[in-house]
């Protein structure tokens, strides 16, 4: 099965190059993106015209990622791969004017992870730099039971079986992935995950306690105001101040 | 080519497959029949009454009200599904006392012979109007009207529409048996019909081998729609219920069950 089709929800990097223009990150600016998974969405900013340095603990999928990289914008897209608990594991002196952390990055162990995540990240951020979040609503989740959906990217069909625990705030996720084959469904592969889903109060707090300062909230790419209905959350925050 | 209307594909064309669904939901049936005898008894229908349940899918009410004592005529459009009542009502030991004909709910007066008499009460059960128009709708509740005695009462039990607005879901999966079901909605809020496509497929190994899929069209009410279509339909409307267990109506409630009387 080819690499993009068991990751149908990532976001197309046209949405993200007008949500960080309307931030005031236009093309040319210098992006972090981590966990960058496959490169993908990478590659798409860097055709965008962003100078983008993209880091993954999937030592495997970075060396495939640095293969493919297209020629014309190899002098403006960086791979590189760290240990999950390092991230992004760059030279203490690199610096972005904009972080992206996407895919559901928080979440994904004890909450002193997210923050000594976050930390390290701010690290990372020019003065008047953005961080941008993007996450499962936990509103969506625990305000609606729906406990399947299907999604179709080309021949690809994916079986979503969710199940929300409100008291620990765990998403679990089981994905089937089927082949069509005419109207059959030839199963080719299958995942799961446990995500920890934020209230954007929770979130607020994280981003307190790691040395960010929230910003906006949305839900989702074209900046639809904040909805218990919309499956995302979409978040931006500055660099703290610490008085000197 | 003329295209069948969906109950022809689902009930005659593949019958196998949704009686798969029926023998599914056969347990259920022991305990909704126990809610149902409250609500007869309630509503004034003699212990051993005539019931008249139509459409009756494989009787997983009528045969359990059989076996209370009461007398029940099962009208479905499924040969297949009347066949294997029949079965069940025999294994049950009630053949005599349910009986399962193939009827049409559109002439389910012609289904039913006079020589068994007017019955006490009539139920249809399980969102089992608003497959045709509203007018058949009518129709239809006409046609309990002409089978019922004076006095005698309706069970409508049907999705509330409004349940599906709050907590609509335009996906769902459900695995009977070696059957897997998904299903696509959507729902044209103006007209009130839900327009979903069904997809069945049987398992083999981990794959899905698809068997059919056919678009299901049909009318959903809100409460006072119903009310209003069984007054339509010659039916005095004498209490409404969120469900089964006779608890209020309600926005959160997903069926409705209301009570007409002739």
């Amino acid at each position: 099965m080819p690499a993009h089709a068991v990751r149908p929800l990532l976001e197309e990097a046209e949405n993200i190059r007008a949500f960080l223009q309307e931030e005031g990150v236009a093309a040319g600016a210098r992006l972090l993106d981590v966990p960058c998974g496959i490169g993908r969405r990478a590659t798409g900013l860097a055709e965008e015209g962003y100078e983008v340095v993209a880091v993954d603990p999937n030592e495997i999928g970075i060396a495939a990622a640095r293969g493919r990289v297209p020629p014309a914008i190899a002098d403006r897209l960086t791979f590189a791969s760290a240990p999950r608990e390092t991230l992004p594991g760059l030279p203490s002196d690199a610096a972005f004017d904009a972080v992206l952390c996407l895919d559901h990055a928080l979440g994904r162990g004890p909450g002193s992870d997210d923050v000594a995540f976050l930390r390290r990240l701010s690290k990372h951020i020019r003065p008047e730099g953005l961080l941008v979040v993007d996450l499962l609503n936990r509103d969506f989740f625990a305000s609606r039971r729906r406990p399947f959906a299907f999604h179709t990217i080309g021949s690809v069909e994916q079986h979503e079986f969710r199940s929300f625990d409100p008291t620990s705030g765990v998403l679990r996720l089981e994905w089937k992935f089927y082949e069509r084959v005419g109207a059959d469904l030839k199963h080719r592969t299958a995942s799961s995950a446990e995500l920890t889903l934020l209230t954007p109060r929770d979130l607020t707090a994280v981003l307190d306690q790691s040395g960010w300062k929230m910003g906006a909230l949305w839900s989702g790419w074209r900046r639809e105001p904040l909805s218990a209905d919309h499956r995302k959350l979409t978040v931006t925050a500055r660099p703290a101040r610490t008085i000197p | 080519m003329s295209e069948d209307h969906w109950t022809e594909t689902l009930f005659l064309r593949h019958p196998e497959v949704f009686l798969a669904v029926h023998e599914n939901a056969w347990s259920i049936g022991e305990a909704q029949a126990k809610d149902l005898q409250r609500i007869l008894e309630r509503f004034g229908v003699p212990a051993g009454g005539r019931i008249l349940d139509a459409p009756c899918g494989i009787g997983r009410h009528g045969t359990r009200l059989a076996k209370m004592g009461y007398h029940v005529v099962g009208v479905d459009l499924s040969p297949t599904f009347v066949e294997r009542a029949k079965e069940l009502a025999d294994r049950e030991g009630v053949a005599d006392r349910a009986t399962y004909r193939v009827g049409d709910l559109r002439r389910l007066s012609e289904s039913v012979p006079r020589s068994v008499g007017a019955f006490d009460a009539a139920v249809n059960l399980w969102t089992s109007l608003g497959y045709y128009d509203e007018e058949t709708d009518v129709r239809i509740l006409q046609e309990y009207v002409k089978l019922v005695r004076p006095g005698g009462i309706l069970i409508v039990y049907l999705v509330n529409r409004d349940y599906v607005v709050r907590h609509f879901d335009p996906q769902g999966y459900e695995s009977f048996g070696d059957i897997v079901h998904i299903e696509q909605r959507h729902l044209d809020l103006a007209t009130s019909r839900m327009q979903n496509e069904w997809r069945f497929f049987r398992r083999n190994g981990e794959d899905l081998d698809h068997i059919f899929t056919t678009a299901i069209e049909h009318c959903i009410y809100s409460l006072h729609d119903l009310q209003r279509l069984m007054v339509r339909g010659g039916w005095s409307v004498v209490e409404a219920f969120g469900g089964f267990k006779m608890d209020p109506p309600s926005i959160d409630s997903p069926t409705q069950l209301v009570v007409g009387r002739r």
